[in-house]
Parts: structure tokens; C-alpha cells; sequence
């Protein structure tokens, strides 16, 4: 976007897209506030994450603590703050990684076609053929619970899904008549896919992005309920629902309460967008 | 026509069955050594670590194991559990029929919600209940199923004092309470699938609703029942199918939390639980078993567009 546009513009524009895509600027709000709270959890949490504070055990929520505290006396709020971290963490590195992987795959396949992309698409469609919590939970078996094999396992669901998307995006592109036209004038494959393919399969990658993100953040927090994420006591907020606290919500429903708010408002946010940019930048999803 | 179409539709299915079995005969393979030796040493399978890799059918060359391995697949030998010593095969029928009742009641669940919700919210378009709709839509692909399932465990109890069962009911010995435990299980599953379906739904038959015959059909002067349902909802209705058979899949992931926290003795709570105790020819039977249903149930949908469908002759 040119920075000569005037600012009153930029408003306008803005209050346009507030008018047309309410939820969409409705999640737009709420991922900014996820994303500002991990970077500066430090300075927004009240406590530290794993702070076990003085006669507060399984307080209900106060003034003092907005959500309550746990069975071990740690203030709620502050965990649900440092838990974005994680959730961010992983939703990001894991989109960025599948997504790579998945346009390497989708373009070269849809680019070139034949017997590579035949093989290739008999792989993916068994690979999809498996649910997605047991082909992640298999993977997590193989390597171990931890933060980056959570990644790795998400990245390669992500890579596997968004392939044939973006396969299917890059098969109505390379019909073009400039492609075409790109190649008459003797242009190198990988020049055509640098400059001709990849700028006009970029909405459909960002719009994946986006809806990945919720799917990517909520598989990530039910691999760290069943114990497979970010080890303790850092907080994550699926973990936040499993684990020795369980016994305890019987007493502290609060405990159950918003850690499943928070993931919901999250997926909800990013759904809500990634709806949203869809409709603006790439109707063809519509549907998926 | 009809045999030939399903007899091609089979021999599609046939390739993606046996490269997932690949996949699946794949995944212990790529065990990091001290993993193994880590077996040997927590969890005791073995006396040494060359017992433990025969075990594990590691010794030999690949493509022997695994011709080795699918021979006694096709034989319906699965191997044995590495932490009970019993047969995977026998283990997996004891428990399919749970997984088998839950997925379908969530699945009854599912299209319950989806489709009259779905139908409505495409003929009211862009009114308030449409945009209600689609925004419970969305809430339901963003809540997840296990924290349902906790507030539905917590809350009761703390509100009324009531529990949901925590022991599994068999159906011979009380067939009303057995049918009963699988509901609450089985409608948090079903919302998110029914949330997926019920969007699709509204798509497609907008879609649908736009089609020339559809005017046709509204300028023959037809009451809107008849425009919608003998018109109009049988040609959408193609791809919720088709999408419907990738939730069953889906439905089958989630029952590895949702019978976890319910405490129903099913697949999904098998494969956790071998998970966790890396019981890998456990955890290959049940990935093998879940890959062999879904594409019978691919082949199923396939064979339902054909009777819904005379136009599809691939």
C-alpha cells in the first residue's frame, strides 16, 4: 500500500471494512490482543506463571485475582496471559512450516503434473485418509511429547491439507494466458513460478494461513490436555484443563472455566477472520 | 453401469488402502534408537535389546518385515500387545462396538443439528437468524470438545449434585442406561462435526438455490417446500456427502479424548492408552483397523452418489 494515502482515507476505510465484516474486525481485535499479550506477558501478567502465592488456594474470582486462582495458589489470569505464549508460538511456527512445505508441494505438483503429481496425490490421499488426532498422536508416539514435535506433527497435517488447496489454486493459475505467454517469451520454469504463479496463489496461501491458525491452536491445546505439549509448570491453556487440577474443579469450577474460554475465543477469532479475508480476497474457498 | 462404476471406485481405493498401510508399518520404523533401549529399561518388554527388536520385527531387512508383517495382516494376525502379552486382533473386537456406537450416535447427533439449521439459514439468507446461525457455526468449530466435556462433568455435579456414569454400563445388564451414557459422548462429538456440515449445507444449497431450474421451478409457481426439498436439496446434497464421510473420520479422532474423559472402554481410549506406553503393535492394529474403515465408508459415499445421483458414471 502506497504511504502517500491520506490518513482520512485509511479511516474510512477502516470504519468500511468495521460496517461490512463486523466479526471479522471482531477477531481481528481479539488476535491482536492475543498476540500483544504473549509478547509482553510480563509486563501485562500481574504474577509470574508459576508464582504459588500465600493462603490463595482455589480463590474464587476478585479484585485481586480477576479469574481466581488454582490448587496451588497461582493466580488464573496471569496463567491464561503467559499461556497465549505457547498457543501463538506454536499456531505460528506450525502454519509457517506447513505452509512452506505445502506450497513447495501444491505448486510443483499443479505446475508440473504427470506421473509426479500422481504420485504425490495417492500419498496425500492416504495420508488424509487418517484422522488427524491419530496420525498426531501416532507421530507424538514416534518422537516424544514435547513443543517442537508438536510442531513438527501439526506442520505435517497442515502440509498435507493445504497442498491440495493450493495444488488446485496453482492448477487455474498455470492456465493463464500470461503464463502462457511468460513461457513463449522463453521464460524458465522456475522464473514462471517466482514471478507469475506464486504472487497470484499468495491470497489463497494467506486466507489458509488464517483458518489454519484457529485448527492449529486448538489441536494444540487438546495434545497438551492429553500431555503431549509444553511441560510444567509452564502454562499452556490445555494443560490448564488436565492434569492433577482435574480432581480439584469439582470445588474450583473457575479452574475449568477459562482456559476453555480463552481457546475458544481464540479459534473463534481466527476463524472469524480468516472467514472474513476468504470473503475479500479469495471467494473460490468459499465452503472449504 | 452401476456394478463397473463401484467396481472402479474399489480399485482406486485398493492403492490409497496399501500406501497407508505403508504409512502405517512406517511409523515404529522411524523410532529413534534410545527409545528402544528406553522401552527396555522403563517398561520391561523384553530381557535384552535383540529380544525387543525381534519383537518389534526390527531385525531383518524392510521390505521383508513388511511383506512379513502385511502376510499375517491378511491373515488377521495383528501381533500381540508388548504391555498384556494378548492378541491386538481380539483386544480391538472388544472394543470397536463402543467406538461403533458412539461415532453413530454422534453422527445422528450431527446431521440433526446440521441439516435443518443449515437448510434454514440458506433460505433466510442474510437475515438476523442467518447470521445467528452461521456466527454458532463458527463457535462450535472453535470450542473444544474436551473442555465441553469438562464443564459437562463439573458443572452438573456442582449445580445438582449429578454425575454422568463413570463406569461403563454393559448392555446386557442394563440396555436403557447403556443406550443413555453414549448421548452426552456422543452430542459433544457431534457438535463439531455438525457445525462443519451445517456450513457446507448453507453453501451448497445456495449454490443450488441460484440454478435456472430452481426459477423454473419458483415461476411454475411451486409452494417453497417443494422448491427446497424435491428441488433443490437433493443436488447439494452431493457434497455434504462427500464431506460427511471426512467427519466420520474426524468423529473417530475425536473419541480418543471423548472416551478418555467419559471412561468408555472403546478404540480411541485403546490407542491413547498405547500411546502413552508406546505399545506399538497396538497402536498399529488400531491405525490399521481406523484406515481400513474410513475408506469403506469412502467407498460407502461413493456408492450413494451413484443412488443419489444417476448422472454419476465416472
Amino acid at each position: 500500500m502506497p504511504s502517500s494515502i491520506p490518513a482520512f482515507a485509511t479511516r474510512s476505510a477502516i470504519a468500511r471494512a468495521v460496517r461490512r465484516k463486523p466479526l471479522g474486525a471482531f477477531g481481528f481485535v481479539v488476535v491482536v490482543a492475543m498476540l500483544v499479550m504473549a509478547a509482553f506477558a510480563e509486563q501485562i501478567a500481574p504474577h509470574a506463571y508459576d508464582e504459588t502465592i500465600r493462603g490463595a488456594r482455589m480463590k474464587p474470582p476478585s479484585a485481586a485475582h480477576w479469574l481466581g486462582t488454582d490448587n496451588l495458589g497461582r493466580d488464573i489470569w496471569s496463567r491464561i496471559v503467559y499461556g497465549a505464549r505457547v498457543s501463538v508460538m506454536v499456531g505460528f511456527a506450525t502454519v509457517l512450516l506447513g505452509l512452506a512445505v505445502a506450497t513447495a508441494v501444491g505448486v510443483s505438483t499443479g505446475y508440473l503434473g504427470g506421473a509426479y503429481d500422481l504420485c504425490v496425490q495417492r500419498v496425500v490421499d492416504a495420508w488424509m485418509s487418517f484422522p488427524y488426532l491419530v496420525i498426531i498422536l501416532s507421530v507424538m508416539a514416534v518422537l516424544g511429547p514435547g513443543l517442537l514435535n508438536v510442531v513438527l506433527s501439526l506442520a505435517l497435517i497442515i502440509a498435507a491439507s493445504s497442498s491440495r488447496v493450493i495444488r488446485g489454486a496453482t492448477l487455474s493459475v498455470a492456465e493463464q494466458t500470461y503464463v502462457e505467454a511468460a513461457r513463449a517469451a522463453g521464460c524458465r520454469h522456475s522464473r514462471v513460478i517466482v514471478r507469475h504463479i506464486l504472487p497470484n496463489v499468495m491470497p489463497t496461501i494467506i486466507v489458509l494461513a488464517t483458518i489454519s491458525l484457529g485448527g492449529v491452536i486448538l489441536a494444540e491445546s487438546a495434545l497438551s490436555f492429553l500431555g503431549f505439549g509444553v511441560p510444567p509448570p509452564f502454562p499452556s491453556w490445555g494443560a490448564m484443563l488436565s492434569g492433577s487440577g482435574r480432581t480439584y474443579m469439582f470445588r474450583a469450577p473457575w479452574m475449568a472455566v477459562w482456559p476453555g474460554v480463552a481457546i475458544s475465543l481464540a479459534v473463534f477469532a481466527f476463524n472469524m477472520l480468516g472467514d472474513a479475508l476468504r470473503d475479500v480476497l479469495d471467494p473460490r474457498l468459499r465452503g472449504t | 453401469m452401476l456394478q463397473r462404476y463401484l467396481a472402479k471406485r474399489l480399485l482406486v481405493a485398493i492403492p490409497s488402502f496399501l500406501i497407508a498401510s505403508l504409512i502405517v508399518f512406517a511409523l515404529p520404523r522411524l523410532i529413534p534408537g534410545d527409545v528402544v533401549s528406553l522401552m527396555l529399561e522403563e517398561k520391561a518388554y523384553a530381557r535384552d535389546l535383540a529380544e525387543l527388536r525381534a519383537k518389534l520385527g526390527l531385525d531383518r531387512p524392510l521390505h521383508v518385515q513388511y511383506v512379513e508383517w502385511f502376510g499375517h495382516v491378511v491373515r488377521g494376525d495383528l501381533g500381540e500387545s508388548l504391555w498384556t502379552r494378548r492378541p491386538v486382533l481380539e483386544e480391538l473386537a472388544r472394543r470397536l462396538p463402543v467406538t461403533l456406537e458412539l461415532g453413530a450416535c454422534s453422527l445422528v447427533f450431527a446431521v440433526i443439528i446440521a441439516l435443518p439449521i443449515g437448510v434454514l439459514s440458506a433460505i433466510r439468507q442474510d437475515t438476523l437468524s442467518d447470521y445467528l446461525a452461521r456466527s454458532v457455526a463458527i463457535l462450535g468449530l472453535s470450542v473444544p470438545g474436551f473442555w465441553l466435556a469438562t464443564l459437562v462433568i463439573v458443572l452438573p455435579a456442582i449445580w445438582w449434585g449429578w454425575r454422568p456414569v463413570a463406569e461403563y454400563v454393559e448392555f446386557g445388564r442394563d440396555p436403557i442406561g447403556h443406550c443413555v451414557q453414549f448421548l452426552l459422548p456422543g452430542l459433544i462429538l457431534g457438535i463439531a462435526a455438525g457445525a462443519a456440515l451445517m456450513r457446507l449445507t448453507r453453501a451448497m444449497l445456495l449454490e443450488v438455490l441460484r440454478q435456472d431450474y430452481v426459477r423454473t421451478a419458483w415461476a411454475k409457481g411451486l409452494r417453497e417446500r417443494a422448491v427446497v426439498f424435491k428441488h433443490s436439496l437433493k443436488n447439494a446434497f452431493i457434497p455434504v456427502l462427500s464431506v460427511l464421510g471426512i467427519q466420520i473420520a474426524q468423529i473417530f479422532g475425536g473419541t480418543v479424548i471423548i472416551e478418555t474423559i467419559f471412561g468408555l472402554p472403546g478404540m480411541g481410549r485403546f490407542l491413547f492408552e498405547a500411546i502413552t506406553q508406546r505399545d506399538y503393535p497396538v497402536i498399529q492394529g488400531v491405525n490399521l483397523v481406523v484406515v481400513g474403515a474410513i475408506v469403506l465408508v469412502n467407498l460407502t459415499v461413493d456408492a450413494l452418489y451413484a443412488v443419489i445421483d444417476p448422472r454419476i458414471r465416472y
